[in-house]
C-alpha cells in the first residue's frame, strides 16, 4: 500500500503535466490560459508536498494571483482574441517529438541510475523566516542584483512600448 | 556584515552600478540630456578600468563569499570593460544617425556591463546566474532598439525566445550540479575528486557549459547569432560579439579548465572543430558584411574553444589574450561597418551593409580602408597584428595538451577565413567603385575609437608580452 | 642620461607618427621639418651624455645592457626587448643621429616646396628609428627588424618621387637585391637559434667564446650567411648593383641612407659579432678578397661616370670595400673608424652635390657643369675638403683611416693585396679630382642664359660647413701609433673587440714592425694619392670637349656590363622559366587549378550549408535540442 503522500504526488503531477499539454495543444487562447492556471496550481501543490511552504505560497501569489489574472484580463479586454485561432504551419512535430522524447528517456534513465546526495528528512517546520534570513544575509548580493534585473526588465518593456 | 574592505574591493562594480542608475535617473528627469549621459558613461567605464589596476595581486572573497576578486577575474573584467568602453565611444554617432538617441541605450549598456562583471567575479552558481540574466535581458532590449526596423524586432524576439529556452538548460545543469555535489560554490564543488566521475554531475556540467556555448555561439547552439547580429543596431552587435563573449568565456573558462575530464575534452574538441568548420564555411557565401562578421565570430568562438579544450595552465591566459586582441579587431570592424552604414527610410532595409558597398572604398576614403585592412588582417591571424598572437597562444595551449591534431585542424580551417577576409580587402583596394555614393563622414568619437582599436591591434601585435606584463602574470 | 635612454628610439618614432598622421593637417613645412629634426637632435644629445657617462667608467664596465621588457614569449623562443650600450653601438648611435640631424636640417632647405614634405620627413624619422633599432639591439631578431625597417625606408625614399618611372624601378631593384641578402641573414638566424637556442647576441657570443675549434663547419656557415646579408645591405660584390640605381631618390636620402648610415649596417653587423669572424679565418679571407675586388671594381667604374651622384655612389661602394678589407684582416676598430670618417666626408660630398644639383636646376651631368667655384663658394670649399679627405691627404680625417687600412693590409695579408689597395686609393683620388675639376673649374658648359647658379640657403650650407669641419678634423681621435700620440678611438673600442683580437693574435703571431717601414708606406701612399689627384686635376680642369668613350673606357663607362650580365645570366632565364614553365604550366594548371577547385568546393559547400540557417526559430530549437541529446548520450554511454 503506497503512502498517502505518494498518491497525492501522482495526482498533482498528473494535474500539472496534463494541463501543461492542453496549454500547448489547444488552439483557443482562453482555454490555454485557464489550463495554465491549473498547471501552475499543480506545481504549487507539489511544492507543498516537498514542504517548501514559502515557494508554494509565492507560486500561488505571484503566478496565479498576479500573472495569470493579468493574462486573463488582457485576453478579456482585447476584442476578438478569445476565439482567435493560432495559425502556424511549422510545428516540426516529428523531430520535436523525437528529441524531446529522447531527452525524457535519457533523464529518466539517469535519475534511476544515480546515487543521490540525500539529506536527512526535514522536520515539519515553516521555512519563511529561514529564507528571509538567508536572503538578507548570505544571499544578499544576488537578492539585490535580482532587483536590478527587474528594473532592467521594466526599462526594457517601457522602451519597447513607448510611442516616439 | 558587509565590511568597508569588501566595499573597497568592489569599487569598480559599484562605480558601474551607480553610474547605470544615475544615467537612468538623468534620462528620466532631464530632457535632451544624452550628451551628459554619454559623458557619465564614458567616465565611469574609464574609472572602473582605472580602479581595477589598483592592487592586482589580491585574492579576495567578498559579500558573504559571493564574489571572487582575483587576478583571473580582474583580467577578464578589464578586457570586458575595454570592449564596452570602445563600443560606447563609437555608439554615440551611430545612434544619433539612426535616430535612437535615447539615454536608456547607455544605461542598458552599463547594466549589461554590471551583469558581466558580476558573472566574471561570481564565486557561486546563484550569483553567476543572476549576472548572466542581467546581461542577457539588457542585450535582448538593446537588440530590439531599432524599433522601426523589422529585422531588429525579429532579432530581439528570436534572441529572447532562444535565450529563455537555453536558460532552462543552464538552470537544469546548475540544479544537477547542486544535486550531485551539494554545494553551489565553484571551489568546493571541485574539491571532491570522485564527483567528476559521476555521470549526472558531468551532465550537469555539460548543460551548464551549453548555456555558455549558446552565448558564445558554439555550433549547434549558434543558430541565433547571424539573425541577431544582422538585425541588432551595429553598435550593439559590436558590443554583444565582444563584451558578451568575453563575459561568457571569462566565467566558463576558469571553472571548466579545473575539471580536466577526458570525456568533456572530447565533446569540446568535436564542438570546436564543427564550430570552426561551420562558421568559416558559411561565411564564404555571405553578401551582407554583418552576417559575414557574425559567422566569422562563430569561427572565432571555435578557436577560443580550442584553447579551453586544452584545459591546462595556458588555457586561461591564451583565451584572455585572444579575447583581448579579438576585442580590438572585431569591434574595430563593426565600428567601421556602423560608420559606413547609412540610415534607410524603409523599415525593412539596411543600406551600406553589403559587401558591394565596400568596392572602391580605398579610393573614396583611404584611411578607413587602411583601418579595415588592419582589422581584417588581424582577424585572419596574419602577423604582425595582435590576432596572430591570439591564435598562436590558443593553439600553443592545445599543443601543450597533446592536442596537435586539433591545432592542425584549427590552423587549416582558419586558412579558409583568409579567403573571405581577403575578398573584402580586394573589393576595397582593387575594385571599381559601385558608383553614386555620397562621401563617408567619420564622426569624431567613432574615429577616436577606431584609432584606439587599430593602434592597440598593432601595439599588441608587435609587443604581445605587454599584455602579460600588464596583468603581472607570466605565460609559463 | 641612461635613465632617459628610452627617448632615443622613441622620439624618432614619435616624429614619424606625428608627421605621418597629422602632417597633412599641420600643413606647415617649418613645423613638420623642425619636429622631425628635433626628434633626431635630442637622441644625439642624449647619446653625447651617455658617452661622457661611459667614459667615466672603467673600460671593462662600459658594456651596459638595457632591458626594457620581455618582447615575445612563444614557449620556446623568448626574446627580450633589450638594447646594449657599449662603445661600438654608441659610436654608431652618435654617427646615425649626428649626421642624421645635419641631413635633416639640410633637407629643410632642399625639400622646400615639395608637395609631400611631411611624408618625406616622416620617412626620414622612421629610418632613424629603424637604424637605431639595428645598432642598439641586443638580439638578432631585433636587429633583423631594424634591418628590414631600414630596407623598407630606403625603398620608400628611393621611390619618393614616384612620378618618375625610373625611381620606381630603382626602388624595386633595391628591394629585390636586398631580399637575397635578407635570405642569408634569416638563414643565419635560424641556424643560430637551432644550434645555440638563443637569439641574444650576448648569449651567442658567450656560447662560442670558449672551446670552439677554428673554422668549425657550422660557424663558417653562419658567418658566410651573415656576410651574404652584409653584402646585400652594404652593396658589395655580388649584390652591389642596386646602390647606383638608388641614387634616383632625393639627394639627402642618398647622403643619409646610401652613404653615411644604412649601407654601413653590414660592416656594423660583422663588427658586432667580431668574435665569430675571428674564429673563422676562412671566411675572413673571403671577406678580404671580395672587399678588395669591390673596392677596385667600383673605383674603376667611377672613373668614367658622368652623373655626379653616380660617381659618389660608386665611390661609396669602393669605400665600403675598404671597410670590408679592414674587417677581412680583423682590424675591426679601423673598419669602424673608417665607417665614421666616411660618414662625415661622404655625407658632406653628397650634400654638396645636392647643393650643386639644386643650383643647376636638377642637372646631374658633370659634363654640363664647370666653373661653379665662384658661384657656389661655400659648396665648393666644403666639397674640396671632402674630396681631399677621401683621397687621403693629411691631415684630413680620411688620411688617418685609409692609411690604417693600407698598413693593416700590408701586415695582415700579402704585398700584392697591398699594392692593389694602394692602386685603388690612387684611383679614388683620381676620380674624385676629376669630379671636382669638371664641376667647379674650367669654363661654364651649361646654358648661361637660362641657368644662373646661386648659393643654396643657410639651412643647406650650415650642415655643409659643420660636416666639412668634421671631415677635416675627425681623424684626430684616432691618431696612428707612429705619431706617438694616444689613439683614443682604438682605446675606446678596445673592450668590444678584445676577445676577437685575442683570438686573432694567437692565430697570427706577428712580431713588431718597424716604425720606419710604416712611415715609408705612409709617405708612399700620400705621394701616390697626391700625384693621382694632381694628374687628374691637370687632365680635367681645362677640358671642355667630350668624345664618346672607346675601348676600355667604354667598358668602364658601361660598368663592365655587369647589369647586362646579370640580366642575361640570371634575370632572363628566370623570367623565361617562370613564364614558360612556372606560370603557364605549374601555376596556371596545377596551382591555380587546385586552388580554384578547392575554393569552388568550399563556396559550393557554403551555399549548401547555409540552408541550415533557415531563420525559423522552431528549426533552431530542434537543432539545439538535437545537439544536447547527442552530448548527453555521449557522456552516458561512452
Amino acid at each position: 500500500m503506497p503512502e498517502l503522500t505518494t498518491i497525492l504526488f501522482y495526482i498533482f503531477a498528473f494535474i500539472t503535466v496534463g494541463f501543461a499539454i492542453i496549454v500547448v495543444s489547444t488552439k483557443n487562447v482562453m482555454y490555454s490560459a485557464v489550463s495554465l492556471f491549473m498547471s501552475l496550481f499543480g506545481i504549487a501543490a507539489l511544492f507543498l508536498l516537498l514542504r517548501a511552504d514559502f515557494l508554494a505560497l509565492t507560486q500561488v501569489m505571484v503566478y496565479i494571483g498576479g500573472i495569470l489574472v493579468l493574462l486573463i484580463f488582457g485576453i478579456m479586454l482585447t476584442t476578438k482574441i478569445t476565439d482567435a485561432e493560432i495559425k502556424t504551419n511549422n510545428l516540426s512535430y516529428i523531430p520535436a517529438a523525437f528529441f524531446t522524447t529522447g531527452i525524457f528517456v535519457i533523464l529518466i534513465f539517469v535519475l534511476y541510475t544515480t546515487k543521490w546526495n540525500q539529506k536527512t528528512p526535514i522536520q515539519n517546520e515553516e521555512t519563511i523566516s529561514q529564507i528571509g534570513k538567508a536572503l538578507l544575509s548570505s544571499y544578499v548580493l544576488p537578492f539585490e542584483i535580482a532587483s536590478i534585473v527587474l528594473l532592467v526588465a521594466l526599462v526594457g518593456a517601457i522602451m519597447f512600448s513607448r510611442k516616439k | 556584515m558587509i565590511t568597508l574592505a569588501e566595499l573597497v574591493n568592489a569599487v569598480p562594480l559599484l562605480i558601474i552600478a551607480i553610474a547605470a542608475i544615475l544615467t537612468l535617473l538623468i534620462t528620466t528627469f532631464f530632457k535632451k540630456s544624452t550628451d551628459v549621459v554619454f559623458a557619465v558613461t564614458i567616465i565611469s567605464l574609464f574609472a572602473a578600468i582605472f580602479f581595477y589596476f589598483g592592487d592586482l595581486e589580491k585574492d579576495a572573497l567578498i559579500f558573504t563569499e559571493s564574489l571572487r576578486i582575483n587576478m583571473v577575474s580582474i583580467m577578464f573584467s578589464v578586457i570586458a570593460l575595454t570592449a564596452v568602453f570602445i563600443s560606447v565611444l563609437s555608439a554615440k554617432s551611430y545612434i544619433e544617425k539612426e535616430e535612437i538617441n535615447f539615454g536608456e541605450y547607455y544605461s542598458l549598456s552599463l547594466f549589461a556591463t554590471l551583469g558581466m562583471l558580476v558573472m566574471i567575479h561570481s564565486a557561486n552558481l546563484i550569483v553567476l546566474f543572476i549576472g548572466l540574466e542581467l546581461m542577457s535581458i539588457c542585450f535582448f532590449v538593446l537588440t530590439g532598439f531599432l524599433r522601426k526596423r523589422v529585422k531588429s524586432n525579429e532579432g530581439a524576439l528570436k534572441y529572447f525566445l532562444l535565450g529563455a529556452f537555453m536558460t532552462g538548460f543552464l538552470l537544469f545543469g546548475i540544479s544537477l550540479i547542486y544535486g550531485t555535489s551539494g554545494t553551489l560554490d565553484f571551489i568546493k564543488m571541485l574539491q571532491n575528486q570522485s564527483l567528476v566521475k559521476q555521470p549526472l554531475f558531468l551532465i550537469g556540467v555539460a548543460l551548464f557549459s551549453i548555456g555558455f556555448f549558446f552565448k558564445m555561439g558554439i555550433f549547434p547552439f549558434h543558430m541565433w547569432v547571424p539573425d541577431v547580429y544582422e538585425g541588432a543596431p551595429t553598435s550593439v552587435t559590436g558590443l554583444m560579439s565582444t563584451a558578451g563573449k568575453i563575459a561568457a568565456v571569462g566565467t566558463l573558462a576558469p571553472f571548466i579548465v579545473n575539471t580536466n575530464v577526458t570525456s568533456l575534452k572530447v565533446i569540446f574538441s568535436v564542438l570546436a572543430v564543427l564550430t570552426m568548420l561551420f562558421g568559416n564555411v558559411i561565411a564564404l557565401s555571405q553578401v551582407n558584411i554583418k552576417r559575414l562578421l557574425a559567422f566569422s565570430s562563430i569561427a572565432s568562438a571555435g578557436y577560443i574553444l580550442v584553447g579551453i579544450t586544452a584545459m591546462n595552465e595556458f588555457s586561461v591566459k591564451g583565451v584572455a589574450f585572444y579575447l583581448f586582441a579579438y576585442t580590438f579587431m572585431q569591434l574595430g570592424a563593426f565600428i567601421l561597418v556602423s560608420v559606413i552604414e547609412k540610415p534607410s527610410d524603409s523599415s525593412n532595409d539596411y543600406k551600406g551593409v553589403n559587401l558591394d558597398d565596400y568596392k572602391g572604398l580605398a579610393s573614396k576614403n583611404p584611411s578607413l580602408a587602411v583601418l579595415l585592412t588592419i582589422f581584417l588582417f588581424s582577424l585572419g591571424g596574419i602577423p604582425p597584428f595582435a590576432g596572430f598572437w591570439g591564435k598562436y597562444y590558443l593553439f600553443y595551449a592545445a599543443i601543450k595538451s597533446e592536442l596537435v591534431w586539433l591545432s592542425v585542424i584549427a590552423i587549416l580551417l582558419s586558412i579558409i577565413s583568409i579567403y573571405y577576409y581577403l575578398k573584402i580587402i580586394v573589393y576595397m583596394w582593387f575594385s571599381k567603385e559601385s558608383g553614386n555614393e555620397v562621401e563617408i563622414v567619420v564622426p569624431p568619437f567613432a574615429s577616436i575609437a577606431l584609432y584606439i582599436a587599430a593602434g592597440l591591434t598593432i601595439l599588441f601585435g608587435l609587443f604581445p608580452n605587454l599584455f602579460f606584463v600588464m596583468f603581472k602574470t607570466v605565460l609559463k | 642620461m641612461l635613465k632617459i635612454f628610452y627617448l632615443v628610439p622613441l622620439l624618432p618614432l614619435l616624429g614619424f607618427l606625428i608627421n605621418f598622421l597629422i602632417g597633412k593637417k599641420i600643413n606647415n613645412e617649418k613645423i613638420s621639418g623642425i619636429i622631425s629634426s628635433v626628434a633626431v637632435l635630442i637622441p644625439f644629445i642624449i647619446g653625447v651624455g651617455v658617452l661622457f657617462e661611459i667614459l667615466a667608467l672603467p673600460p671593462e664596465a662600459r658594456t651596459i645592457p638595457i632591458h626594457y621588457f620581455s618582447w615575445l614569449f612563444t614557449g620556446i623562443l623568448n626574446v627580450n626587448f633589450a638594447y646594449v650600450v657599449d662603445p661600438l653601438s654608441l659610436v654608431m648611435l652618435l654617427v646615425v643621429t649626428g649626421v642624421g640631424f645635419l641631413i635633416h636640417v639640410y633637407s629643410l632647405g632642399y625639400m622646400h616646396g615639395d608637395k609631400e614634405y611631411h611624408i618625406f620627413f616622416s620617412y626620414m624619422n622612421l629610418f632613424i628609428f629603424a637604424m637605431l633599432q639595428l645598432v642598439l639591439a641586443d638580439n638578432f631578431l631585433l636587429i633583423f627588424l631594424g634591418w628590414e625597417g631600414v630596407g623598407l625606408c630606403s625603398y620608400l625614399l628611393i621611390g619618393f618621387w614616384y612620378e618618375k618611372k625610373f625611381t620606381g624601378d630603382a626602388a624595386k631593384k633595391a628591394f629585390v637585391v636586398n631580399r637575397i641578402g635578407d635570405f642569408g641573414f634569416m638563414t643565419a638566424m635560424l641556424l643560430i637559434f637551432n644550434n645555440f637556442g638563443t637569439l641574444d647576441i650576448t648569449h651567442f657570443i658567450g656560447k662560442i667564446s670558449s672551446g670552439v675549434p677554428l673554422n668549425d663547419g657550422l660557424l663558417v656557415a653562419i658567418a658566410l650567411l651573415l656576410f651574404l646579408g652584409a653584402t646585400g645591405k652594404s652593396a658589395q660584390i655580388p649584390l652591389f648593383v642596386w646602390l647606383p640605381d638608388a641614387m634616383a631618390g632625393p639627394t639627402p636620402v642618398s647622403a643619409l641612407i646610401h652613404a653615411a648610415t644604412m649601407v654601413t649596417a653590414g660592416v656594423y653587423l660583422i663588427a658586432r659579432v667580431s668574435l665569430l669572424y675571428s674564429l673563422v679565418p676562412l671566411v675572413n679571407s673571403i671577406i678580404l678578397i671580395l672587399g678588395i675586388f669591390t673596392a677596385l671594381l667600383a673605383a674603376t667604374m667611377a672613373l668614367k661616370q658622368n652623373d655626379i651622384k653616380k660617381i659618389l655612389a660608386y665611390s661609396t661602394i669602393s669605400q665600403l670595400g675598404f671597410m670590408f678589407i679592414a674587417l677581412g684582416v680583423s682590424a675591426y676598430h679601423i673598419a669602424v673608424f673608417h665607417l665614421m670618417t666616411h660618414a662625415f666626408f661622404k655625407a658632406l660630398m653628397f650634400l654638396g652635390s645636392g647643393s650643386v644639383i639644386h643650383s643647376m636646376h636638377e642637372e646631374q651631368d658633370i659634363r654640363n657643369m664647370g666653373g661653379l667655384k665662384d658661384k657656389l663658394k661655400i659648396t665648393y670649399i666644403t666639397f674640396l675638403i671632402g674630396a681631399l679627405a677621401i683621397s687621403g691627404i693629411p691631415p684630413l680625417s680620411g688620411f688617418f683611416s685609409k692609411d690604417e687600412i693600407l698598413w693593416n693590409t700590408f701586415i695582415g695579408s700579402n704585398p700584392v693585396f697591398y699594392i692593389i689597395v694602394l692602386f685603388t686609393a690612387m684611383l679614388t683620388a683620381f676620380y674624385m679630382f676629376r669630379l671636382v675639376a669638371l664641376t667647379f673649374f674650367g669654363k661654364p658648359r651649361y646654358n648661361t642664359d637660362h641657368v644662373h647658379p646661386h648659393e643654396s640657403p643657410a639651412s643647406m650650407t650650415i650642415p655643409l660647413i659643420i660636416l666639412a669641419v668634421l671631415a677635416a678634423i675627425g681623424g684626430f681621435v684616432g691618431l696612428p701609433h707612429y705619431t706617438g700620440a694616444v689613439n683614443y678611438f682604438e682605446h675606446f673600442l678596445e673592450p668590444v673587440f678584445r676577445q676577437a683580437s685575442t683570438v686573432y693574435s694567437t692565430i697570427h703571431p706577428h712580431g713588431e714592425h718597424s716604425i720606419t717601414l710604416e712611415l715609408i708606406l705612409v709617405a708612399v701612399s700620400v705621394i701616390a694619392a697626391g700625384f693621382a689627384a694632381f694628374l687628374s686635376f691637370r687632365l680635367f680642369s681645362k677640358k671642355d670637349k667630350f668624345e664618346n668613350e672607346k675601348g676600355f673606357g667604354k667598358i668602364l663607362e658601361d660598368k663592365y656590363y655587369i647589369d647586362e650580365a646579370y640580366d642575361y645570366a640570371v634575370i632572363t632565364p628566370i623570367q623565361k622559366t617562370s613564364e614558360n614553365f612556372l606560370w603557364k604550366i605549374f601555376d596556371v594548371k596545377i596551382i591555380d587549378g587546385f586552388v580554384n577547385w578547392l575554393a569552388g568546393y568550399f563556396v559550393k559547400l557554403s551555399a549548401d550549408w547555409r540552408k541550415i540557417q533557415t531563420g525559423v526559430i522552431q528549426d533552431y530549437t530542434t537543432i539545439t535540442v538535437a545537439g544536447i541529446v547527442v552530448i548527453i548520450l555521449y557522456l552516458l554511454f561512452l
